[in-house]
């Protein structure tokens, strides 16, 4: 997906007319000069000149406000490219309830179909890589990854 | 005496790199850039964001032997989709994908890939010798340096990073902006006062880098690679014959464009922000400029060839002079290399040279051991490319997205950590989309905090008269580089508006 540039511009200045008025409203201990609102006013404004000069390029520019990829267009190009970060969405949604090796089970398998491998060999790639992972960072590296709260339940059994 | 301490310290790193775990380390990550750089899609700067969470586990030296192994070796391998499908498996290696995929069809692969391999090395070891005689002798003069300078230096960086970015200006000064914006959020160092936290703690600690690396080359590269996988991947030519028999033609032909790419690569490598990509992309142009064939390029010629790919791996230790000497990366793997530095308590700036010389003669070493090692490993990874060509992208991407989750959450030991990966990955590919370079902007993030804290260090000192920025003599010598660097900017910017009226009036 890609805005027009006229469009784009005026997004900027937008945004940057939002961090000067955060960074107005920054001010430091009394005595000091020099606010930290400074540095981001300086930004803001720079922000806001590349948006213009972007806009003042494009003034003449034809074409459509939005331009879709093709690719995205198709329902196959949009799902490819959000599944990725679908998947990390996911993983953060579930990882404290599901635990480590599940999530990741899940997540690469479910991933590796929509990317176009077979059932069998999504399956087989999602428990050794999950394997490998664990390996990786919770014994080699120490790195305390979740081991899931739905395991509680059979605790008190 | 100088020479005698001096050989005392190679003496001791030469201990600490023949270390069974350091060549270990070292030689994994070699494998591992290998297998990374041969896929198209995925590049050096995602192969070493994606080693840092397993670095922050590691003492300092194998930590860095990791990244400096993984980079050479991605940078070459990338070569090899780029003669064998069409295809770079790196950007670096873009500038030249078509000659030698000119090559291959003419039946020359083996002649290309062997000089591919060979003047990866020999270049890289030139960048290396450069980084070795440079560093040292500019860390002396840099001891000096006052916040005067070191504002001058930060703003020549983040200038050099919007000026050779190869897109517009405008959009790489935009994207500088927004990492410099970025790396505002948290405590301001002066005046201890919060800026952009939305009241988090985990933002009051700042944007930690090396998720929102993760997330800016990673995370982008394959919400982009997993929207092309109908792509097929059919090398020209499944098995590769003899390699190295030509060599001697060719060294005995094309030793000027050996030298000439190496040396511009390692001139080009240390400007701030310009990586291999604009190395090669360069030395190529430069090769065509200087050549009696000129006509001859861009089907099959060799000339070009040898040129760039010595000049991609050459930058690589050119990168690490600014990076090494004054906390200002070269590229976006250096940049990568300075959180690691952060992260291994070893601040970069000229006093490394002073406190930790033996950490930096080990890493020159081991510099050396990489390239070396590029010759057997490089041989084995032409063999079997094919069958490296033939990983199933659906597997292997999964896979990929699970490490980058994992060494963004080591990095936090919270779901921050992830979070600010994904908002950066969305970012970087939103950028993308526009044309807006991300390079610029990690750059910013990087050098942000450096120059925000140099300027009002300097104001203070200086009283708040502008004035004292221009009275220390290397200071003014900066400076003056630095205006003339804006000057060319702001003539590009405003170029930009003139030709368009003039193309509106025609």
């Amino acid at each position: 997906m890609r805005l027009h540039d006229r469009v784009l511009g005026l997004i900027l200045i937008g945004l940057a007319g939002l961090l000067g008025f955060h960074s107005a409203n920054l001010t430091g201990p009394s005595g000091y000069g020099l606010g930290p609102g400074l540095f981001p006013n300086l930004i803001a404004l720079g922000i806001a000149a590349c948006g213009l000069l972007i806009s003042l390029k494009a003034r003449n520019k034809p074409g459509p406000m939005i331009v879709v990829d093709p690719r995205l267009k198709q329902g196959s190009g949009l799902i490819a490219v959000s599944m990725m970060p679908a998947g990390v969405i996911f993983y953060v949604l579930v990882i404290d309830w599901f635990g480590f090796m599940l999530t990741a089970d899940i997540m690469i398998a479910l991933l590796s179909i929509a990317l176009g491998a077979s059932r069998k060999a999504s399956l087989l790639n999602a428990i050794l890589g999950s394997l490998l992972a664990y390996g990786l960072f919770a014994e080699l590296l120490r790195v305390p990854l979740a081991t899931g709260s739905w395991l509680n339940y059979f605790r008190g059994f | 005496m100088a020479d005698f301490v001096i050989s005392e310290h190679v003496a001791k790193a030469i201990i600490l790199v023949f270390d069974s775990q350091v060549l270990g380390v070292v030689f994994a990550s070699a494998i591992f850039g290998l297998f990374v750089g041969a896929i198209p899609g995925l590049t050096a700067t995602m192969a070493a964001a994606l080693l840092v969470p397993m670095t922050f586990f590691m003492p300092p030296l194998p930590a860095l032997g990791a990244v400096v192994a993984v980079s050479a070796m991605a940078i070459f391998a990338g070569d090899l989709p780029a003669a064998m499908l069409r295809m770079p498996g790196t950007p670096a290696s873009a500038a030249y994908a078509e000659e030698s995929y000119a090559m291959a069809l003419q039946g020359k692969l083996e002649l290309n890939l062997s000089t591919n391999l060979i003047c990866s090395v020999a270049g890289g070891l030139v960048g290396v010798g450069f980084l070795m005689l440079a560093a040292p002798l500019l860390a002396e003069v840099a001891i000096h340096f006052s916040s005067f300078e070191y504002f001058w230096l930060s703003c020549l960086g983040v200038s050099c990073a919007s000026l050779i970015s190869g897109k517009q200006t405008s959009h790489a000064l935009l994207s500088l902006l927004f990492g410099l914006g970025f790396a505002c959020v948290g405590i301001d160092p002066v005046t201890g006062v919060a800026r952009f936290t939305v009241e988090s703690i985990e933002l009051a600690g700042g944007i930690h880098l090396i998720p929102s690396m993760i997330g800016a080359f990673a995370l982008s590269e394959l919400m982009r690679s997993s929207a092309e996988q109908g792509l097929s991947l059919a090398p020209v030519q499944e098995k590769i014959g003899a390699l190295f028999s030509n060599l001697r033609f060719v060294a005995t032909t094309y030793w000027q464009n050996f030298l000439r790419g190496s040396l511009l690569g390692t001139a080009i490598g240390a400007l701030p922000g310009a990586g291999a990509d604009v190395a090669a992309w360069i030395s190529y142009a430069m090769a065509k400029r200087f050549s009696k064939q000129p006509e001859q390029f861009g089907k099959g010629h060799l000339e070009g060839i040898v040129e760039s790919t010595s000049s991609n791996n050459a930058a690589l230790g050119g990168a690490w002079i600014p990076a090494l000497v004054f906390g200002i990366p070269g590229d976006s793997v250096t940049a990568i290399v300075i959180g690691v530095l952060y992260m291994k308590g070893m601040n970069p700036g000229p006093s490394i040279f002073s406190q930790t010389p033996d950490l930096v003669y080990a890493l020159f070493i081991i510099f050396i051991l990489a390239n070396l090692l590029m010759l057997p490993l490089g041989w084995l990874a032409i063999k079997l490319a094919a069958r490296l060509f033939r990983t199933p992208r659906a597997l292997l991407l999964p896979m990929i997205l699970m490490t980058c989750v994992l060494g963004s959450y080591a990095m936090t030991n919270s779901s921050f950590g992830i979070v600010l990966m994904l908002f950066f990955g969305i970012l970087a590919w939103l950028m993308e989309s526009h044309d807006i370079p991300i390079g610029p902007m990690m750059l910013g993030i990087v050098l942000g905090g450096l120059l925000e804290q140099s300027f009002m260090t300097s104001m203070i000192k200086a009283d708040g008269k502008m004035i004292g920025f221009f009275e220390r003599p290397i200071a003014a010598g900066l400076s003056v580089i630095t205006l003339c660097i804006w000057s060319i900017m702001l003539y590009r910017l405003l170029s930009g508006i003139s030709n368009q009226n003039a193309r509106r009036q025609a």
